[in-house]
């Protein structure tokens, strides 16, 4: 049987529908199971395990991680609250595999990024599987590209720092869950960092074009100085206000994994699409 | 000559190879890319040796071409004048463009053995600045949208236009462009247009929405020329002569900073050498030529070779070195050119003031036409243009008499540029063992397809406000014809045999560099110098990074 954490979440969530839909046991490894999750168990970075937790388990995608914390909180709810997981598991001698990000590389200056890496040592260090997708996108999707479609569904109209021109590689949720599917029947080799994610990166503004595009609209973008966004959201930080986007995602953002690293990624044999609207749209 | 360089080839291969320098970095090739890696790596502090065939202009042009930059265009002697302008007697290469009515941008340096199919456009350049002696000049970027597909994002080049920027002389103005390509810099000015240019770009400000919402772009042209004053001595003096070279210099060459790097004593530069092949030895890169004069092979070793001797070369260098297969494929942007009817106010007969160089840039990117963008450097009418009409066109000449300058007033001649994936390519086939090459073209059953289908939305669109395509004129230049080509050995992030990662180097190779048009992926339609420019800085200042010395 495989557990899924973060399965509430865009990624998790996929990643669990598409393993039972390929008629794999999997339970979701959740903060609040529900009936509505199916098979779930309760489970919270940084809290004790329950002995019972990983009964039948032989394999946990982790793909949890909470974007609420801030600070020191990144590495102690992330990075530590995941090891009794991990440490658990690899005593029972299951394995982990990890749904990582492109912004952990060596020299990452986010602490999203920092914090990916140091659980992908340890989760590599235990015989793991460490995936490394980019900005996963999918029909009805999440995250950063949901919040795009979103609000390029109202206006062409967005605000992008930098205009938008920073590269990065994109990840069909679709390809990335039959990723986790082969790899959990072992259809593919584990191990890694593996790259996942289509080999030419993009750019924000592109894809936001490529959604307006899609709608009948063409874009107009209105370029944010880098500089001024980060001071505005450190400020906003500092007076405890809550924004959706964070300082640290705009240090992930700016400062992108260099190519040679890339270059340097294990590949697997699932070969990721590039955007493209058939993908996106229902 | 060619018998000479052939039994030469055979003589290297048996000899122990002798070192004859160490040290410096190698460019080989003194081409725009070139001049941009050896002004990146002398940046970061890195000596630099530049290896070159070094052709350059007969004795008796550049006599005649420094009598005329010395004075105004008024004091220019006929005899200089006629001996410099394209019709000039004795160019052998007809059909291709000439530097003060000589061929020395695409004459054969008498080494390499080369075969090129009538249905191929595409020539080397040995020349000393290369193919930059006869561009168009034109620097506008390339965008996301062009670089679809590549393993780097347009915001990466960055660094590298502005710095090219630092040597390069940018003409132009902020307009309606910069909302799709944003000025690098401050330009140096404007330059003035011709009454036909000046008036098309008006009109087509005019049809502004409509054009837009068709998937047009446009602005006026960004070109490498000096702007400044006074004239001559400090920019462009309007003396009509931009298409065939400028006696002053103010259209920027590579040969101009090779020569500047040299003369400054801050590059070493070897000419006469045509470099057969290149290898990774120990610690380094041994480099093998030809020495133009004769004599024993010549071998250099350094610790990295940046290879930026103009696509065709480059690729040959590469087959010959085993680092790509003996038959290689080159993309071609395809060149159309379309001569339009201009129905509006065009300039008198006989010289006015303005460039002749491309006076607008127009950009259709509408994915029901083609699905990359289609670029169109528009020339409006100027002296040249009845010359060239007139050669082109003899009998029809003779017949319209002085009427002949009445008819090419009213014309403008667009040269539209496809991405290669619309275009035909070049094969590159090494025979009898790297002895000799052939080029063949290799044809593109859909381009036709697009070429008509861009022509009739020209029609639709630029028809209807007095700039109507002249289809049945319509000529497809050969592949290569437009020079813009590449992408011989593409960049990738996972490089495979026939590829280069991102820093230009052949897969299994850690020490040689691609840096010229042939690591593009692909090769998007309009200005390809200025990008690859800016892409060999990029490389040239990552790996200078990386490995200071």
């Amino acid at each position: 049987m495989i557990g899924v954490t973060g399965a509430n979440g865009y990624v998790g969530g996929r990643i669990l529908a598409h393993l039972r839909a390929s008629g794999i046991e999997a339970v979701a490894l959740v903060r609040r199971p529900s009936a509505a999750d199916g098979p779930a168990r309760r489970y919270a970075l940084a809290e004790p395990l329950e002995p019972s937790l990983l009964d039948g388990i032989q394999t946990v995608v982790h793909a949890a991680y909470d974007a609420s914390a801030r600070g020191p909180d990144i590495r102690a709810r992330n990075v530590t609250g995941s090891l009794p997981l991990l440490e658990g598991l690899h005593e029972r001698g299951g394995r982990m595999l990890m749904v990582s990000s492109l912004s952990a590389f060596a020299g990452a200056r986010s602490q999203y990024g920092r914090a990916k890496l140091e659980l992908e040592r340890a989760v590599l260090g235990r015989d793991g599987t460490v995936l490394r997708p980019g900005l996963v996108f999918g029909v009805g999707a999440g995250g950063l590209f949901g919040a795009m479609v979103s609000a390029l569904s109202r206006r062409a109209l967005l605000p992008m720092i930098g205009g938008g021109s920073q590269r990065l590689f994109v990840t069909h949720d679709g390809h990335l869950s039959e990723l986790v599917a082969d790899l959990v029947r072992g259809r593919a080799e584990g191990g890694g960092p593996l790259f996942a994610a289509h080999e030419a990166p993009t750019t924000l503004r592109s894809i936001a074009e490529q959604i307006a595009g899609a709608g009948g609209r063409r874009l107009v973008v209105i370029p944010l100085p880098p500089a001024l966004v980060a001071l505005g959201l450190r400020s906003a930080e500092i007076a405890g206000i809550r924004l959706p986007f964070r300082s640290d995602s705009l240090r992930s953002l700016s400062h992108p994994i260099g190519l040679d690293e890339v270059s340097s990624l294990a590949r697997s044999p699932i070969a990721f699409p590039a955007l493209a609207p058939e993908l996106w749209l229902s | 000559m060619r018998g000479r360089a052939q039994g030469q080839v055979k003589q290297r291969a048996r000899s122990e190879a002798p070192v004859s320098d160490s040290g410096p970095s190698v460019v080989i090739g003194a081409g725009p890319t070139a001049a941009a890696a050896a002004k990146a790596l002398l940046g970061a502090g890195q000596r630099v040796l530049v290896v070159d065939t070094g052709l350059s202009l007969e004795p008796e042009r550049e006599a005649a071409r420094q009598r005329m930059a010395a004075t105004t265009p008024e004091n220019w002697q006929p005899a200089d004048v006629s001996l410099t302008r394209f019709t000039a007697a004795g160019a052998s290469a007809r059909g291709y463009k000439r530097l003060f009515g000589s061929d020395v941008a695409f004459r054969d340096d008498g080494v390499l053995e080369l075969s090129v199919d009538p249905g191929v456009g595409a020539r080397p350049s040995y020349a000393l600045g290369g193919l930059s002696n006869v561009w168009g000049s034109g620097l506008l970027q390339y965008t996301d949208r062009d670089l679809d597909g590549w393993p780097i994002v347009a915001s990466e080049l960055a660094d590298g236009y502005r710095a090219v920027l630092d040597y390069v002389p940018y003409a132009g103005e902020e307009d309606e462009f910069a909302e799709r390509y944003p000025l690098v810099r401050v330009p140096d000015g404007p330059l003035i247009r011709t009454e036909a240019g000046q008036a098309v770009l008006s009109r087509l400000r005019r049809h502004r929405p409509a054009l837009a919402a068709a998937g047009y772009h446009f602005g006026a042209s960004r070109l490498a020329v000096r702007v400044g004053h006074p004239a001559p001595a400090n920019g462009c003096v309007y003396c009509g002569h931009c298409l065939d070279g400028c006696p002053y210099g103010h259209i920027y060459s590579a040969a101009q900073t090779i020569e500047e790097l040299r003369r400054e004593g801050l590059i070493e530069y070897r000419s006469g050498l045509h470099v057969d092949r290149v290898s990774e030895q120990d610690e380094g890169v041994l480099v093998e030529a030809t020495a133009l004069a004769g004599g024993p092979p010549v071998t250099i070793r350094s610790p990295r070779a940046f290879l930026a001797a103009g696509v065709i070369s480059t690729t040959i260098i590469l087959q010959r070195s085993g680092l790509l297969p003996e038959r290689a494929e080159i993309a071609d942007s395809q060149a159309l050119y379309l001569p339009f009817a201009w129905i509006g106010r065009t300039g008198e007969t006989g010289r006015e003031p303005g460039h002749t160089l491309a006076q607008t840039s127009i950009v259709l990117d509408d994915p029901a036409v083609c699905a990359n963008p289609i670029h169109i450097t528009l020339y409006t009418y100027n002296d040249g243009l009845t010359e060239r009409a007139r050669e082109a066109h003899p009998r029809l000449s003779g017949l319209l008499g002085p009427a002949l300058d009445t008819v090419t007033r009213r014309l403008a001649v667009g040269i539209c540029f496809f991405h290669s994936d619309d275009s035909d390519h070049i094969a590159t086939s090494l025979v009898d063992g790297g002895e000799s090459v052939r080029l063949e073209p290799v044809l593109n059953p859909a381009a036709r397809a697009t070429f008509r289908r861009f022509q009739h939305a020209l029609l639709r669109s630029l028809g209807p406000i007095g700039l109507l395509p002249l289809a049945p004129l319509a000529e497809i230049a050969p592949p290569g014809g437009g020079y813009h080509y590449g992408a011989s050995i593409p960049m990738s992030t996972r490089p495979g045999f026939g590829q280069c990662d991102t820093l230009g180097r052949p897969s299994a190779t850690r020490r040689i560099h691609v840096v010229d048009a042939s690591c593009f992926p692909s090769v998007p339609g309009g200005a390809i110098t200025f990008s690859g420019m800016a892409n060999s800085h990029r490389i040239a200042t990552a790996v200078a990074r990386e490995d200071p010395r």
